[in-house]
């Protein structure tokens, strides 16, 4: 009788004990149920946008090149344009929306995607050169 | 009438023009400017040896045993051929080889030519053979353009080829001078300078000026994007905390920043929708200028000032009495959008009548037909997005401010109210408009906000919104959007 109760607890513990969970997101001690019971930090912003800083490097030039430069988002929708010498640097504060990981520069016929990394993009008029 | 201007060039003229010349001398020591510059150069670096030619640094080749001319060269950017000689400087790294030399030839601009620079045919014009028995004595070298390039007004490049068989030496070269004015242009992949549509004479190229007829005016630099409205929300109970709806006043806007050639601002165009206002009372709307004084404006057209009794404005449109440029966008959302006559306020009560939504345009002049405000002009850096301070105020009372997260208040504004009731504004540490635990009375969404109807708290309406919050924006930092589970959507108006 007493190996038939085991082997009864033994059955039921095998089919219970590992149940799967279903595929809900972990919950988040941290995260109150209410926003009023929510501690936030000083320093966060409540808005949804990030700042990029932009930095250019310029090439000099054998004669002054003058040039419309063209910030865009990804969907080409441009958000800082101005005239820039190709020969000067220019660091530029931008703000963008914190899903946009990626910025479009256009400069005479130049496009490059910049990549948004750790707030910074940047961009350099000096080509790559391949050493022989 | 369409004028033309040539100008990208500004060419590099010497005492006299004919005597202009293009000139590699290496002393950049770094091979990336000149091929920045449209200089390209094949199997042929950068040297600071001992055998350098001149000051510090020389063009050095790779091993001269290739009789080809397209194994070491250099090439010169686009030039508009003057007229006299070449000249430079060589000389062999050692004295072993049977044959050692420097081939030069032209290649003129064909802009049918089937490769991407345009480059037609070379034609070779000119060998010039090393001494024999060969030493590593600097040989100076002088060529004559040839006739046909003379003042041709046509562009070419000239091939400098390093020919050689047999040992090892390598060359160097230096002192490169070339008659001739420089014709390419970097920032058009190298091709030659071309002659640019400036209708309105500005210096910003008509494909790239949004006001191509226009000669104080040039670009737009749009906020969140032209093709999006960012959405600010606000309540309007501080400094008690209300209800956390963020519907008493739900402003969409986008911000056109029109700059001249100068990269100085024209004007400031804000296109302000107004969609919902879930309040009792009425409310008004402004921005600060954060940092841009008053007197650099030269007027503001468009706002709606229902009580101009209760402002006290300069002639420029701004408010009197501030330190830095305050527009007063409405004075009274209900003047604006009536309310409809059920529900709270207009638009967020489900089972009230819908109010269309109002745009507001309204427009800040810095610079009236090249003339900038008695301040002086303000450039384009000078104007990023945060430097734009939201706020509401109420329509009866415009000393009481409520601005975004840790916005400055105005000069204008009742800090008396700081640290009462739940607001823990603390200006000596830079905290304004936020609870003791740091929640605000303004959310600020750039990618445009479905605010809460009545009543219902923003987590209770954005499902991650706590999350977001309390990971300070590193989770789910798109909360706002429409994705499965984000949302429980009856609670959105």
């Amino acid at each position: 009788m007493i190996n038939k109760l085991f082997f009864l607890l033994a059955v039921a513990l095998f089919f219970t004990g590992c149940q799967k969970y279903p595929d809900f997101p972990d919950e988040d001690t941290d995260v109150p149920a209410s926003i009023e019971e929510l501690n936030v930090s000083d320093s966060f912003s409540w808005n949804t946008g990030t700042s990029v800083k932009l930095i250019i490097q310029g090439l000099p030039t054998i004669v002054p090149i003058r040039s419309t430069l063209k910030i865009s988002l990804p969907d080409s929708s441009v958000i800082y344009n101005r005239m820039h010498s190709m020969s000067d640097n220019l660091t530029v504060d931008l703000t963008i929306p914190v899903n946009i990981s990626s910025l479009i520069l256009s400069y005479g016929s130049q496009k490059e995607v910049l990549t948004v990394n750790q707030g910074e993009v940047s961009f350099s008029f000096f080509p790559e050169v391949n050493e022989e | 009438m369409k004028k033309v201007y040539l100008f990208l060039i500004v060419f590099q003229i010497l005492a006299v023009p004919s005597m202009a010349q293009l000139s590699l001398n290496f002393e950049s020591g770094n091979r990336a400017i000149e091929q920045g510059n449209c200089w390209a150069f094949g199997s042929v670096s950068y040297s600071n040896l001992a055998l350098r030619i001149s000051g510090n640094w020389s063009g050095r080749t790779n091993q001269l045993t290739n009789p080809s001319t397209s194994a070491c060269w250099i090439k010169t950017p686009w030039i508009l051929p003057g007229e006299g000689n070449i000249t430079m400087k060589a000389r062999l790294e050692n004295t072993t080889g049977t044959s050692r030399g420097i081939v030069l030839g032209y290649i003129p601009y064909d802009p049918s030519a089937p490769n991407p620079n345009l480059e037609g045919e070379k034609t070779t014009f000119s060998t010039y053979t090393f001494p024999t028995p060969y030493n590593t004595l600097v040989q100076d070298i002088t060529i004559a353009l040839p006739p046909e390039l003379v003042n041709s007004q046509e562009s070419y490049k000239i091939l400098i080829s390093f020919i050689g068989q047999g040992g090892n030496s390598r060359a160097f070269a230096d002192d490169i001078l070339i008659p001739g004015t420089y014709n390419s242009d970097p920032s058009a992949g190298c091709l030659p300078m071309a002659n640019i549509e400036d209708s309105d004479g500005d210096g910003v190229a008509d494909a790239d000026d949004a006001y191509p007829q226009d000669f104080y005016r040039a670009y737009n630099s749009v906020f969140p994007s032209a093709n999006s409205f960012g959405s600010l929300a606000f309540e309007d109970q501080w400094p008690s905390r209300g209800d956390f709806d963020f519907n008493d006043v739900v402003v969409d806007y986008r911000i056109t920043t029109v700059t001249n050639a100068s990269n100085n601002v024209v004007e400031i165009t804000g296109l302000f929708k107004l969609k919902a206002s879930g309040a009792g009372l009425a409310n008004g709307f402004a921005f600060q200028l954060d940092g841009i004084e008053s007197n650099k404006i030269i007027s503001v057209n468009g706002n709606n000032i229902s009580n101009i009794s209760n402002f006290s404005f300069s002639e420029n449109g701004l408010e009197n009495g501030q330190d830095y440029a305050n527009v007063i966008v409405f004075d009274n959302f209900f003047s604006v959008m009536p309310k409809p006559g059920s529900g709270i306020g207009v638009n967020t009560s489900p089972d009230a009548p819908f109010v269309d939504y109002q745009t507001l345009t309204t427009t800040i002049t810095f610079i009236s037909n090249g003339t900038a405000a008695p301040g002086g002009t303000i450039h384009i850096n000078q104007v990023a997005p945060d430097i734009f301070n939201y706020y509401i105020f109420s329509t009866q009372q415009r000393s009481r401010e409520i601005h975004l997260a840790d916005g400055l208040p105005t000069n204008l504004a009742d800090i008396s109210l700081f640290g009462t009731q739940d607001d823990d504004s603390t200006p000596a540490q830079g905290k304004y408009y936020k609870t003791s635990n740091n929640l605000p009375w303004g959310l600020h969404v750039l990618q445009g906000f479905d605010y809460p109807s009545e009543k219902n708290s923003v987590d209770e309406a954005y499902l991650y919104f706590n999350e977001w919050a309390a990971s300070s924006g590193s989770n789910y930092s798109d909360w706002f959007l429409n994705n499965p589970g984000y949302r429980e959507g009856s609670k959105i108006y």
